[in-house]
């Protein structure tokens, strides 16, 4: 009794060295997990922690709602917010399904008046909530959107026009409502604190004089990536500021050969010598392809998923590039590029090979397991690979993951559903037995290739560490499902379209989707019926069923979406999403 | 459509038939898969046992449903035609044998025990079908599945990729700005990669053909000589492209109008041309008398 008193005291000492020391401390904890893990200590590390926040990390925008947020955490400075599922990029759901980012922001110009920075990734933000946003907050500095739309020119004009510290605007992957880059024109004569501008895939035609006007008085300028509208003739008047740029992306489209031309280009990207990230949009002849050469010396990064470069290009620009730790390419490159890439890049941690002409089969070889066996063999610090082919070998892939094997992310899409071993003419079971038994920090994975229950089997037996799982055409019952749910202890996200799961699959998960961030089924063989049960048993998850406009069926669930939520079921839901 | 909803019509009635069937299953079998309440009994849905111990007599009672079954579940779109890959490699790996039973698994067959399942069963299903669609596709086109393969595309500048669904309304204005680019593909004989050319920046086959002239010329030489990088510009190969249209020259300009049809490109006149052509080849002329066999062929006459 005594000694429980005397800990009981000590207790209060400690809490009484107080919350401001413990908030000072905090400060320092950056990470949302930690944050997270610090919140759930007692009462009071709860508080201290939501008071010292300030930077916010909603991974499914419909997993809590505005008002709770702002309840919880007073002083939010940045904000990530992400909505559609990962599938919608694939035109798998259809146009107004929603994640509007408007009724957030609605609530933070009330509650966080000195945000700074809004990061949304697969949202909708309307022209009306980039001005909303740019009226609201005086100190914001930062805007990045990944994969956004909803917006046109004069929602980027508004945050032009009324953003005065705005550091960084950041637009990966968007799609605008019109073609108009009159936003550049937005931004006053006297502002000049922009640091990092992105518009590389921006379907916008700007204007280039107002562009160099403003990339010439934005000295502190580090990252420029500009879209296809630059004419190649004129990108000479926007690489003045090359010297301090650490990240470039241009595009490059010239066909007839000019030497003058060249020399010109080439004079430009000498400069660039602390060039990190190179993004090359590529459409010319390779006449005008050493112009790069320069500027590669010191690159960790290159982007050539624009870029149909042959083998031989790629081959003489790889040469040039000994620190490369990243590289994004084209298949175009074919196997014997990627042989290069093996021999040239030791220090390559990450490579990515994308199908230049994904539907078109009569066009050009692709990469094969030649490729993916090569550039294993010469990189062995590789941990990411994103890797489409035609076709794959079960030996191939153990042999990749013998040579690495740390990878943490491996997605490997053989392009034809159900395509089997091409040697052996078996199922591509074994190839990923190995990847999971070999690769101990796998935290995501894609599969695909003909797959039995077998390849669920080592997936929930080996991989556990396993956080996101994207699989297709795969499977062969209920049970493949089962094994991953009941097997990967860390599951945050699964997404799985055209495989044979069904009800019994769906529901051998129930109390896992809540420690999940979501589930997504399309074109399985789930009914309404089964949602239904999974809704009724698990009143903190929202099963949501999308319906397609061409498909009435009562029974059939052709596409779900299952994740926890704090905020009950959708307000916003549109007619063909179902709430269960 | 209809067949469509004749597949799930055809599922359901196979989940009844499997519902029924549970209890001639093996014991082995359902404690294997279901470690779960009566519910998940009743609701669980399977195709074939993973190793259970379905007789062959069992198999071809239901190989009609599972036929109708397992195209229930690829994509609607897809569904009349099941990939390639359901044709077995080569035609003599067609009957299921024991030895080879691994070497051709097409998803048609998925009722077949998997030779891999932990209890290493094997039945050897002779009588199984492969479905019958799969024997007239030579290669589906990943195409005809909606979100597949899982690549991003946009509405690009340059008018390659397909549109997003997902870009909305634009405005009208817009709409006739960006269509007065018109982007096809081109390819050439020997070289791997192909390009594009805006159509509409031209008024007339004559322009065309110079453009087309100027895109490829300066790669002719550099295919020829491996490494030379800055190739120089080579008069013969300038006139090997160029007049493509005439018959005596090296290269023929065909073309692949909105029905799939090849043809020599010059008899329409060039508005219909403009509408017409999807994508654009330059063809060594010895390969002409093959695409005679082939397809329409029309006069050509010098413009």
């Amino acid at each position: 009794m005594v000694s429980s008193q005397k800990l009981y005291k000590d207790n209060t000492s400690i809490k009484s060295m107080s919350n401001e020391v413990l908030e000072n401390i905090l400060s320092f904890v950056d990470s949302h997990k930690d944050r997270n893990s610090v919140s759930l200590v007692c009462k009071d590390w709860y508080d201290a922690e939501r008071w010292s926040r300030s930077k916010l990390f909603i991974g499914n925008c419909y997993a809590v709602s505005p008002e709770i947020v702002a309840r919880r955490f007073p002083r939010i400075k940045s904000v990530l917010l992400k909505g559609k599922p990962r599938f919608s990029d694939f035109n798998m759901l259809p146009p107004g399904w929603g994640a509007n980012v408007h009724a957030w922001l609605v609530k933070f110009s009330t509650v966080y008046p000195f945000l700074e920075e809004l990061r949304l990734k697969r949202m909708i933000i309307g022209d009306d909530s980039l001005q909303l946003l740019a009226d609201s907050f005086p100190s914001f500095k930062a805007l990045s959107l990944s994969s956004c739309e909803g917006f046109s020119s004069d929602g980027l004009k508004a945050i032009a026009k009324n953003c005065r510290n705005l550091t960084e605007l950041d637009i990966q992957d968007c799609v605008m409502l019109d073609g108009r880059g009159d936003w550049v024109s937005g931004f006053p004569e006297n502002f000049n604190s922009l640091e990092v501008l992105n518009f590389s895939r921006l379907d916008s035609d700007v204007n280039i004089d107002d562009l160099e006007k403003l990339v010439t008085r934005c000295i502190s300028l580090k990252v420029l990536k500009l879209n296809e509208s630059i004419p190649s003739e004129q990108l000479h008047r926007l690489l003045g500021c090359a010297t301090q740029l650490t990240e470039l992306g241009i595009g490059v489209s010239l066909q007839a050969p000019q030497n003058g031309l060249y020399m010109d280009l080439e004079s430009n990207f000498n400069k660039c010598k602390n060039l990190q990230v190179l993004t090359v949009l590529w459409d010319s002849n390779p006449f005008y392809l050493p112009i790069f050469f320069g500027a590669c010396s010191g690159l960790t990064f290159m982007n050539l998923t624009d870029a149909p470069l042959g083998s031989g290009d790629f081959s003489s620009l790889l040469s040039k590039c000994p620190n490369l730790c990243r590289i994004w390419v084209l298949d175009t490159v074919t196997d014997k590029g990627l042989e290069a890439l093996g021999s040239s890049c030791p220090l390559l941690e990450e490579y990515r090979v994308l199908p230049y002409d994904p539907y078109d089969l009569d066009d050009g070889p692709g990469v094969t397991e030649v490729g993916f066996e090569a550039v294993s063999n010469g990189c062995r610090k590789l941990h990411y690979v994103l890797y489409f082919c035609r076709k794959m070998t079960n030996a191939a892939v153990k042999a990749v993951v013998q040579n690495c094997p740390n990878f943490t992310h491996f997605r490997l899409c053989i392009m034809n559903p159900c395509q089997p071993d091409h040697t052996t003419g078996e199922p591509m079971d074994e190839a990923f037995g190995a990847v999971t038994k070999t690769c101990g920090k796998l935290k995501r994975l894609s599969i695909s290739g003909l797959l039995t229950d077998l390849t669920f089997e080592y997936i929930g037996r080996y991989a556990k560490k396993l956080e996101t799982l994207s699989v297709a055409f795969a499977g062969r019952s209920d049970r493949g499902m089962q094994c991953v749910l009941e097997g990967c202890p860390k599951l945050r996200k699964l997404e799985i379209r055209d495989c044979p799961f069904g009800n019994g699959a769906l529901l051998s998960g129930l109390a896992k989707y809540e420690t999940m961030r979501s589930l997504w089924m399309s074109s399985c063989a789930v009914t309404i019926r089964g949602c239904s049960v999974l809704a009724k048993q698990m009143p903190r998850l929202n099963v949501e069923v999308i319906k397609d406009e061409e498909n009435d069926d009562d029974l059939v669930a052709e596409k779900i979406y299952v994740y926890r939520s704090l905020a009950g079921p959708r307000t916003d839901a549109p007619p063909f999403v179902l709430t269960l | 459509m209809e067949g469509y909803m004749r597949n799930k019509e055809g599922c359901l009635q196979f989940l009844d038939f499997m519902e029924k069937e549970r209890d001639s299953v093996g014991e082995g079998v359902e404690e294997e898969i279901s470690r779960s309440p009566s519910l998940e009994h009743k609701l669980e849905l399977r195709l074939g046992p993973p190793g259970g111990d379905w007789s062959i007599k069992n198999i071809t009672k239901t190989s009609k449903e599972t036929d109708v079954y397992s195209n229930g579940f690829f994509s609607k779109s897809s569904c009349s035609q099941i990939p390639s890959v359901l044709i077995p490699p080569c035609p003599e790996r067609r009957s299921f044998h024991h030895e080879s039973a691994n070497s051709s698994q097409p998803c048609g067959g998925r009722i077949n025990p998997e030779i891999q399942t932990p209890e290493k069963k094997l039945v050897q299903p002779s009588h199984i079908d492969v479905p019958t669609c799969s024997n007239s596709q030579k290669r589906t086109s990943p195409a005809s599945l909606v979100g597949w393969p899982p690549i991003r595309s946009f509405p690009k500048k340059n008018g390659t990729g397909n549109s997003s669904k997902l870009a909305t309304q634009s405005t009208d204005e817009a709409l006739t700005e960006r269509s007065r680019r018109l982007f096809v593909k081109i390819n050439m004989d020997g070289v791997p990669i192909g390009r594009k050319i805006d159509i509409n920046a031209y008024d007339n086959y004559e322009k065309l053909s110079i453009a087309i002239d100027e895109l490829f010329r300066d790669l002719l030489p550099a295919q020829c000589t491996s490494c030379n990088r800055k190739a120089e510009v080579d008069r013969d190969g300038r006139n090997a492209i160029s007049s493509t249209l005439n018959e005596s020259r090296e290269y023929a300009l065909v073309y692949e109008d909105n029905e799939g049809d090849r043809m020599l490109v010059g008899d329409l006149p060039w508005p219909m041309f403009v509408s017409t052509v999807k994508r654009l080849r330059v063809l060594k002329t010895t390969e002409l008398p093959k695409l005679q066999n082939e397809c329409k062929l029309l006069q050509i006459s010098n413009r």
